[in-house]
């Protein structure tokens, strides 16, 4: 393989490898790169088993041909050249000998077909999604997704194409869910959508924050499709594949708590601002704070004896019965952090049951919380 | 890699697994025991290959091809769905519970490219105990794509009910004959130039271990034998000063302390087997005119006390106790083992 290249368009799709190359695994080609050089493009490969990512750039092939290079090692070394394009040939002994102005080095790469097997994603069906719905949906689930791997099916987020043509993303671990379901304009689907998607897919966490990494509302259009067991992403000259997670999601539809009558609306600063104040407050084990909804409002009390109590009081439209139920604070928190609207509204049916936390300008997505005993 | 043809001397293993793969019933766990440095890591290492060789059929049995993709990686241990689990750690190595969630991780999903994951297990038994106790999880639900290659020279050192949910295979001594050509080959490939007889010598030590062989010769202990016997075999009564000298240069060798102590040791077996059938058994045939010359006057008896006070040295030895007074005890009682039965001489003039 020999080609000529420009440094910052090669900077530029190595950075984008960046994230998935892991430095410390036993498998010790999972930290190279796969570089292939054919007709006049580059096309630059990383994975790290889990999810794969493939982009590509133009460049001069004065000879075909396939290397893997160390990809954190040939980053910083294109990165700090100082002419613009550089000249990339490999040896026999699959090293490759990099030439850039006044520079010469040696890098020290190995056979390709060591590389894993690369996904070949030409040939997918692929659905155009808004990457602007399609990055919220993705913020108002990953925080809820388990990182607990005894329950593997839970360490990703669930996503289905409903029968109405709507997407859900759905994330528990057990003590919390957040559910959202879309109609991007940008997803148009006939008949011919895959099987998997129907009855629903779960996408790894980290495959999720992969894709919240690198893509920009701002940037090219993203689009989707499943092969085999995988889910690929194409985003511009960019594809990223995520190996789905095997089995299946619990049916969250029962712990949905109904619609009831007890339902108070609250400033979200306000309670959030309460919120973190009176955490202060809460035990350093259980984080517990108390949230009590009655005809003065909503009260909100931790207590620990090595710190002592405290209490705070908002107003709220509220005309149920008197309810108590205590909760992890961060899991209040990390809900109210990736609301948007002003106001929410907050659901307690009775001490044990779920409770339900909304947008109230936004009906498409719901946030169950369970209580802890108190 | 060895390919399957190139493993000697353990056709009873291997015929079993063969079976297993024609008749496509690999079992999900097997436990391959026997004495160090038979093969064992080797089969397994192969088995991983055979069950993925793309150049296989499934349900029936071919050696690995060696050039397909598969083959390739596995043969380099870098492929992503062939585990090799080994001990681990700076001061005490061992299989850490770390180590087995790293397993079970992989377990969840689906080979990455491979037929069937293979994990393989070296030196099972230097599983801690909760690194064992996770493992068994592993072994009760195996999941359809997985197997797991369990390799120990020290059985009895696994939980019960780990060996229980595996198969286990033995892997016996090898045949001094396969020792020998063995180790000619591995030292031809590293141009490594031993003689035949040192080799055979070598092949005897390894007491049917060909990684025990190839360290010894690698040690260059055999080497040093002859000159080390005689000085050993050639202390008298009355000697205190040489007694003393060679104790003391002795005790600083580290390392070489043992060994030279197992030397010692299968220097006395073969004058005990030489004195009851002759040379036929002696592994230190080189130096047969030396055991003839030791054999001659001692008794049975003689011979015995000695090994067992070879024994106890090596025993103290591992219990921190000085060293140079180990040995000055035990040449003591070489200096009367060489007196006894001889008019005033000792059996070797040093």
């Amino acid at each position: 393989m020999k080609i000529r290249i420009s440094c910052k368009a090669l900077s530029e799709e190595l950075f984008k490898l960046q994230g998935v190359v892991s430095q410390r695994s036993t498998l010790a080609i999972l930290s190279n790169a796969l570089l292939e050089a054919s007709g006049n493009t580059l096309t630059l490969h990383a994975t790290d088993l889990d999810i794969s990512v493939s982009t590509s750039c133009a460049c001069e092939v004065l000879e075909p041909g396939r290397v893997t290079l160390q990809a954190r090692s040939l980053f910083d070394i294109v990165k700090n050249l100082e002419e613009s394009s550089l000249e990339l040939e490999t040896e026999d002994n699959h090293w490759a000998q990099l030439k850039s102005g006044a520079v010469s080095c040696r890098i020290v790469g190995t056979h390709p077909d060591d590389f894993p097997h690369i996904l070949d994603t030409s040939n997918v069906e692929l659905f155009p999604i808004g990457s602007e719905v399609f990055l919220d949906m993705i913020d108002k689930t990953l925080f809820s997704v388990s990182t607990d791997d005894a329950r593997a099916n839970l360490t990703g987020a669930f996503f289905k194409v409903s029968e109405k043509r709507t997407l859900l993303m759905v994330s528990t671990d057990g003590h919390r869910l957040s559910k959202i379901e879309t109609r991007p304009e940008e997803f148009v689907a006939g008949d011919n959508i895959p099987n998997a998607l129907r009855e629903g897919i779960i996408i790894p966490r980290k495959g999720l924050a992969e894709i919240r990494r690198t893509v920009d509302v701002k940037g090219p259009e993203l689009s989707f499709g499943i092969l085999e067991n995988s889910i690929v992403f194409k985003y511009g000259p960019m594809s990223l594949s995520v190996r789905l997670i095997e089995g299946t999601f619990p049916d969250f539809t029962q712990v949905l708590p109904r619609e009831s009558d007890k339902r108070a609306v609250v400033q979200k600063d306000l309670f959030l601002q309460s919120l973190k104040f009176v955490s202060l407050f809460a035990s350093s084990k259980t984080y517990n704070v108390r949230l009590s909804l009655g005809p003065e409002g909503l009260q909100l009390y931790a207590s620990d004896p090595d710190r002592g109590e405290a209490t705070k009081t908002v107003p709220v439209e509220y005309s149920g019965p008197a309810v108590k139920a205590g909760y992890n604070f961060r899991y209040l928190l990390d809900v109210l952090n990736v609301l948007e609207s002003d106001v929410v509204s907050v659901e307690i049916i009775d001490t044990l049951s779920p409770t339900l936390l909304r947008d109230v300008d936004r009906d498409e997505m719901l946030f169950v919380v369970m209580p802890m005993r108190l | 890699m060895l390919t399957w043809a190139e493993i000697d001397g353990q056709q009873r293993a291997l015929a079993v697994l063969e079976r297993a793969i024609t008749t496509d019933h690999v079992h999900h766990a097997y436990l391959f025991t026997g004495p160090p440095g038979v093969g064992k890591f080797q089969v397994a290492h192969a088995m991983a290959a055979v069950v993925n060789c793309l150049a296989r059929a499934e349900g029936q049995f071919a050696d690995l091809c060696g050039v397909c993709t598969s083959c390739r990686k596995i043969g380099n241990k870098q492929h992503p769905d062939i585990l090799f689990i080994e001990p681990d750690g700076n001061i005490v190595k061992n299989i850490k519970i770390a180590q087995i969630r790293e397993i079970q991780k992989s377990a969840v999903s689906a080979p990455y490219e491979a037929r069937i994951r293979v994990v393989i297990l070296n030196d099972a038994h230097q599983m801690t105990e909760e690194a064992s106790n996770a493992l068994l999880k592993t072994l009760e639900e195996p999941s359809m794509r997985m197997r797991l290659i369990l390799v120990t020279d020290q059985p009895h050192r696994l939980l019960d009910t780990i060996i229980s949910r595996c198969q286990a295979i033995r892997f016996g001594a090898l045949d001094q004959a396969v020792v020998v050509s063995r180790l000619e080959l591995l030292l031809a490939k590293d141009g490594e130039a031993v003689s035949k007889e040192l080799v055979a010598v070598a092949a005897g030590y390894g007491e049917g271990s060909l990684g025990r062989s190839l360290a010894i010769v690698r040690s260059g202990m055999l080497e040093g034998r002859r000159e080390f016997l005689g000085e050993v075999l050639g202390i008298g009564p009355g000697q205190p000063r040489a007694l003393l000298a060679l104790a003391e240069s002795w005790s600083k060798a580290g390392e070489a302390m043992g060994e030279r102590l197992d030397v010692l040791k299968l220097f006395l077996r073969d004058v005990m087997l030489f004195k009851t059938s002759g040379e036929r058994r002696v592994v230190n045939h080189d130096l047969l005119e030396l055991v003839e010359r030791c054999a001659m006057p001692a008794t049975i008896d003689d011979v015995l006390e000695m090994i067992a006070h070879v024994c106890r040295a090596q025993d103290l030895l591992t219990r921190n106790v000085n060293a140079q007074l180990i040995l000055e005890e035990l040449l003591r009682e070489f200096a009367r083992f060489n007196y006894s039965g001889n008019s005033g001489k000792t059996r070797v003039s040093a």
